[in-house]
């Protein structure tokens, strides 16, 4: 008889989780489900709706659909908890976007939204790359996101973070190799 | 030494964050170096990958304590009957005025208990209502979280506290939770149980209508002490409150 790999262990063990909470246990499987997932869906929902309140209703909503839904949809034979949660929080984005509510006051072409993830893989890529660059060290981490998230050249990291040029350039050249490993150890699937 | 490491231009390169000089002068060399170009192309495919990167956003702190009670609540709400027996349900009128004293709160405590069981027993077949769920948040300085479903039952509510990690407790002392009425200032307050444990659910049975005493607290107090003397730990205020009137 084969030991199940850690990856099915995790599997098994939120398929289970998600079975309690379908039996109407809103306690402990339910926070347990939660903080494994919290930040991931926060982030998809800021990503997705660009705006952190909205992000926070998405996270509720996709917990409240997920005890709803559990008992009838979910099957564990055809999908991860992981991808069973994304589906959800997917379709609670698409629902708060139609609200009238919801709408941005700018023209979308007017609002600086990162590029939109259209599939479950696309979603998981996103939230691999941003925890793999929060597993980087402070200083590596700190180049590669000054140039990513605002843009900076080297000459103006250096003047931001008072270092010489040169070692923000060997900096960042370390800090790209150590997200690529990171990358590859969390099955970035582009690499 | 590593060649690649002789121009870390090429990490910047990729970027697109290299200053203009810096950028023409590495692809001037990069057009006769075979190292400089799988090195670009080691790290082409991180660049895009950053580009997909989700937001560096964090979720607030009472988030999960929001999340689970709306969950909850739901449940609580789908196993409401369409038509709940009315009869089932009684306003307490007492005269709180100010804090009850210990001995008074015991015989409360005592008598909400038993006509609370009467009533599990005279109503068995009935889901009780959800009258109200709460969100209690830590206070400044403080640690914790918890949610709070109050339960109509007959004789009273049914307050189904969960809680999670609790500051840890000296000896002698145990945690309190407490119903205010914000239209008091904060004078009418009602004990509504004790317990010692930092994390799990709590059940507590109270006499407090939750559209009246609306905020509940959870202090943490030394034996005996007598009403809330000890500091306060997590504080909510009712929501979803299901008003009969």
């Amino acid at each position: 008889m084969s030991v199940p790999s850690a990856p099915d262990r995790l599997v098994a063990e939120e398929a289970d989780l998600v079975a309690q909470i379908a039996a109407g246990d809103g306690g402990d499987p339910l926070v347990e489900l939660y903080r494994r997932y919290e930040r991931r869906l926060f982030r998809f929902g800021v990503q997705q709706l660009g705006n952190n309140g909205l992000a926070e209703e998405l996270v509720q909503e996709t917990f409240v659909r997920l005890w709803r839904t559990a008992a009838g949809h979910f099957d564990a034979e055809k999908a991860s908890v992981q991808t069973y949660l994304y589906v959800i929080a997917r379709s609670v984005a698409a629902d708060i976007r139609k609200r009238p509510s919801s709408r941005p006051l700018l023209p979308v072409e007017d609002v600086d939204m990162p590029p939109q993830p259209d599939s479950v893989d696309q979603i998981l890529d996103s939230m691999i790359v941003r925890e793999a660059l929060e597993s980087l060290g402070a200083g590596h981490a700190q180049v590669i996101q000054l140039a990513q998230d605002e843009g900076l050249t080297q000459s103006q990291i250096a003047e931001r973070l008072g270092l010489p040029l040169g070692t923000v350039k060997t900096r960042m050249f370390h800090g790209m190799r150590a997200m690529r490993a990171a990358l590859a150890e969390r099955g970035f699937s582009a690499l | 030494m590593n060649h690649a490491l002789e121009h870390p231009d090429v990490a910047g390169w990729v970027l697109g964050v290299l200053d203009p000089a810096d950028a023409a002068a590495f692809e001037t060399h990069l057009g006769s170096c075979a190292e400089c170009q799988a090195a670009v192309a080691e790290f082409e495919p991180v660049a895009r990958g950053l580009r997909l990167a989700a937001p560096a956003a964090e979720p607030p702190a009472d988030l999960q304590a929001r999340t689970i009670a709306a969950v909850q609540h739901a449940i609580m709400a789908a196993g409401r009957p369409e038509q709940a027996p009315q009869t089932a349900r009684r306003r307490w009128q007492l005269p709180w005025k100010s804090r009850f004293t210990p001995l008074f709160t015991a015989v409360a405590a005592a008598v909400v208990t038993a006509a609370a069981f009467i009533g599990v027993q005279l109503f068995a077949f009935a889901a009780p209502a959800v009258a109200a769920t709460y969100v209690l948040s830590p206070q400044p300085g403080q640690a914790g979280s918890a949610t709070a479903t109050a339960l109509e039952v007959a004789g009273g509510y049914e307050i189904k506290l969960t809680a999670r990690d609790l500051p840890k407790l000296g000896p002698g002392e145990f945690f309190e939770c407490w119903y205010a009425d914000p239209a008091s200032g904060h004078q009418d307050l009602i004990t509504g149980g004790t317990f010692s444990g930092r994390d799990g659910t709590f059940t507590m049975w109270t006499a407090a209508e939750p559209g009246t005493f609306r905020v509940m607290e959870i202090t943490e107090e030394k034996a005996g002490a007598g009403g809330q003397l000890g500091q306060v730990i997590l504080r909510g205020t009712a929501q979803h409150v299901h008003d009969d009137d």
